[in-house]
């Protein structure tokens, strides 16, 4: 699409040499992937699934699934969850790779295959392409952590870093694909992908028998496309529920709109999950299995990573835990009493993530506290607080105290204090005990910073949306 | 690198600045135009003067800032071994991207992707990488590619370096009008406010009040100097060259020290401004007309008879969003 006023940068001064051309690939048809064509969407059909289930069943782990004891109780739903982290690469995403690779002709196996992903499509590709000879090219973008490039390079893929975002990496991807003959292969929406994540759904019915529901996290919408397929086809009456993070609802969306929409994707937890364009071969295999689909907050994602590593000793990245997390949030009140699969679909988090996501879920839980109070700035107002704080059994994690910008009496300081607590009501104890004491209390995570350093403000609080940032 | 915490700049860093805009020939010395208070269908009694940097190189006032900001990157980075990093989707980018292909260097620009596609083919057309995400994961993103990939950032609002090339414009005012009484400048992320303020002051023009001016939806200067401290704030606004989603911490120190003030406007009123100058043959974008706004709606105190030069910082708008903002 040429630019509106991409005028040359010339403005009456002399240019040293021509206008660079545009590093972008121009051609509409370059940037087309012909097995996820729009015009021509395929369904991916049952035997197509149990094709793949038979091709992969030595290259790939049958994962448990079992059912979780505590938080069934905790739910109130006979509660078993597929543990596709256990995966070696950590995720679901290794079926539909593998079956793909195995797939190809013989000489399309020689020349490879390439894909643009940051992600557990990369691992999975490399992984398996490593294993079965097949040489796997990977572009990914400049802003994938040089952790998830050099796991690539490790599991053997030939990474190409390349590309200011996945949308410009993905066009790289395509070019190479189209330059060298390497198969393009998208990792939520070629048909044998679908087909391979569809293994995981024959495991699931397979391994559990008499079940009510499934809940599958929803991404380009891949894993479900395959797995509702598989399901449906075996057992009709199993109810399919589709989770999204409500901060990139496409094929919730999509299902609205009757056809494939592309919509914005805000910063998520589930980062696995922020595909603003659904597959269009998942959709339309999809769409007509699913019976219920619905979004889930941040901070339940992060709970629901919290209870995982609590209840279940698993680890779980945001994406895979979007399933319980739509549980815990309290939108699937009718599966009580039910029996219920959910697929925790990888385990591939940041370990500074993970961190930050059990504090959230801690927050969540009522267990991490913040708050500000005013007190006297005489000797012993802190520790008078310190003494209240203490009285109740709650622990002091932080506290910062800034006198300066306190407009109301110069004998007053305000004291920022990140508490942890037992639970919510004990926090709602602490909550009423500082209001009682210090009148003026400012509680939860949505204050003003004030800190030595600016802070990012678009990170402060995740419910802080700023929008038409232009400087 | 960029320090947030940088001492306030001073008249020789500012004129050093304007050496080395004049030297690179990027920036022109723009037009002010004399006594165009009847033209601008104000007050007779006020003596307007309007700074045109909607004629400046590249369409806005910023390429004054990236200029002296790219004069003092390291140097493995001016000679083409280090990669250069921004964000914006506005003027700075335009700017920035300007001057990384001017020098023959290696650039990317990260947006929002709630940026018109047409900025970033514009960008991309200058020979840079451009790179679109989620607002919230510009800094991160930046900040990876900083740690990791070892490029080097331009603040694209709070350098030092930035304000003192935007500096140069109040130095230009003051040669083309000596004695003003007030100057009145858009803010955004503060940069341009500060920078000129500082240069008019420091010239010793302790008597020339300098007020800024900021959309009603993005007021993060206006609510800094209420907190005490620089600020962040919920933006939405049509000037979105003005919405930063916080005041720059250098900017709020010079914004303290040097400003008399700053107002707000509202969009509807920014519109009628943006219309009022395109009928009298200046095509200004809604964040370049926004200190005219302020005048034109009586926001600027006690300027009956004085001398007010206003500055009109960017007419980057196309023919299509006129049409569409203004009706």
């Amino acid at each position: 699409m040429p630019a509106e006023e991409a005028t040359s940068p010339s403005e009456g001064v002399q240019v040293n040499g021509h206008l660079e051309k545009s590093s972008s690939i121009s051609s509409e048809e370059e940037l087309f992937d012909p097995m996820c064509d729009p015009e021509n969407p395929i369904v991916v059909k049952f035997q197509d699934v149990s094709a793949a289930a038979y091709k992969i069943r030595n290259g790939i782990e049958r994962t448990p699934c079992t059912k979780s004891v505590q938080l069934s109780a905790l739910t109130g739903i006979d509660l078993h969850f597929k543990k596709e982290f256990l995966q070696q690469t950590g995720s679901f995403k290794e079926r539909g790779a593998r079956y793909t690779l195995m797939a190809l002709t013989k000489e399309q196996q020689k020349i490879g295959v390439v894909a643009a992903s940051a992600g557990n499509h990369a691992l999975a590709l490399s992984y398996h392409g490593n294993q079965l000879g097949i040489p796997v090219t990977v572009v990914m973008p400049i802003i994938a952590p040089l952790m998830k490039v050099n796991l690539c390079r490790q599991y053997g893929g030939n990474v190409i870093v390349k590309g200011a975002d996945i949308g410009v990496s993905r066009s790289h991807a395509l070019k190479i694909g189209k330059d060298t003959g390497m198969v393009y292969i998208n990792g939520y929406d070629h048909p044998h992908i679908l087909a391979g994540q569809g293994t995981m759904g024959l495991e699931i019915v397979e391994q559990v028998s008499d079940i009510d529901a499934v809940v599958i996290p929803i991404g380009g919408g891949g894993l479900i496309a395959g797995s509702a397929l598989a399901i449906k086809s075996l057992y009709p009456s199993v109810k399919v529920i589709g989770v999204e993070s409500e901060r990139c609802a496409g094929f919730t969306e999509s299902m609205k709109a009757g056809k494939v929409v592309t919509v914005g994707a805000q910063s998520t937890l589930a980062d696995g999950l922020a595909v603003p364009t659904v597959g269009v071969n998942a959709f339309a295999t999809a769409r007509n299995y699913i019976d219920q689909m619905v979004t889930v907050g941040e901070e339940f994602i992060a709970l629901a990573i919290l209870r995982l590593v609590e209840m279940e000793k698993a680890v779980v990245e945001g994406a895979g835990a979007t399933g319980l997390a739509a549980v815990l949030a309290g939108l699937l009140p009718e599966l009580k009493g039910k029996r219920v699969v959910i697929p925790l679909c990888g385990g591939n988090i940041d370990t500074t993530v993970l961190g930050r996501c059990i504090e959230r879920g801690l927050a969540a839980d009522g267990r991490l506290c913040r708050f500000v109070v005013t007190v006297s700035d005489r000797p012993g107002g802190i520790a008078e607080l310190c003494k209240l704080i203490a009285k109740l059994g709650v622990s002091l994690k932080d506290i910062f105290h800034e006198r300066a910008w306190l407009t109301s009496d110069i004998f007053s300081v305000q004291v920022k204090c990140v508490v942890e607590t037992r639970d919510k009501e004990h926090a709602e104890q602490l909550q009423t005990e500082l209001q009682r004491r210090y009148g003026n209390v400012t509680w939860g995570p949505d204050f003003d910073y004030s800190g030595p350093s600016p802070p990012h403000p678009l990170l402060v609080s995740s419910s802080t949306s700023c929008q038409d940032q232009d400087p | 690198m960029y320090d947030p915490n940088a001492d306030l700049l001073t008249i020789e860093q500012i004129s050093g600045a304007r050496q080395v805009l004049q030297t690179s020939g990027l920036c022109h010395h723009t037009p002010l135009l004399h006594h165009v208070q009847t033209l601008c269908g104000l007050d007779t009694d006020i003596d307007l003067y309007l700074k045109l940097e909607n004629m400046q190189n590249t369409g806005s006032f910023k390429i004054r800032g990236v200029v002296n900001q790219m004069a003092h990157i390291p140097d493995s980075a001016a000679r083409g071994q280090t990669h250069l990093i921004s964000m914006s989707a506005g003027n700075f980018g335009k700017a920035f991207a300007y001057m990384v292909q001017q020098k023959g260097l290696k650039g990317t620009v990260f947006m929002p992707d709630t940026a018109p596609v047409n900025r970033a083919e514009l960008i991309k057309s200058y020979g840079l990488d451009v790179g679109r995400m989620p607002t919230s994961e510009l800094q991160p993103a930046v900040d990876r590619c900083v740690r990791e990939r070892h490029m080097h950032y331009l603040h694209p609002f709070d350098d030092i370096n930035l304000m003192a090339g935007h500096g140069s414009v109040g130095l230009e005012i003051l040669e083309d009008v000596p004695d003003p009484d007030v100057v009145v400048v858009c803010c955004g992320g503060g940069g341009l406010l500060g920078g000129t303020a500082a240069a008019i002051k420091l010239s010793g023009r302790s008597n020339t009040r300098v007020y800024g001016v900021e959309p009603e939806g993005a007021p993060s200067m206006y609510e800094s100097r209420k907190a005490g401290k620089p600020v962040g704030v919920q933006v939405k606004t049509i000037a979105a060259g003005l919405a930063p989603p916080y005041a720059g911490p250098n900017a709020y120190k010079h914004n303290m020290a040097f400003v008399e003030d700053v107002v707000l406007v509202s969009d509807d009123e920014i519109v009628t401004a943006v219309k009022r100058l395109f009928s009298r043959g200046l095509v200004v974008e809604p964040s370049g007309a926004a200190a005219f706004t302020a005048l034109m709606f009586g926001k600027i105190p006690d300027v009956k008879g004085k001398k007010v030069v206003v500055v009109i910082t960017g007419g980057n708008v196309t023919t299509q969003e006129l049409n569409k903002i203004c009706g």
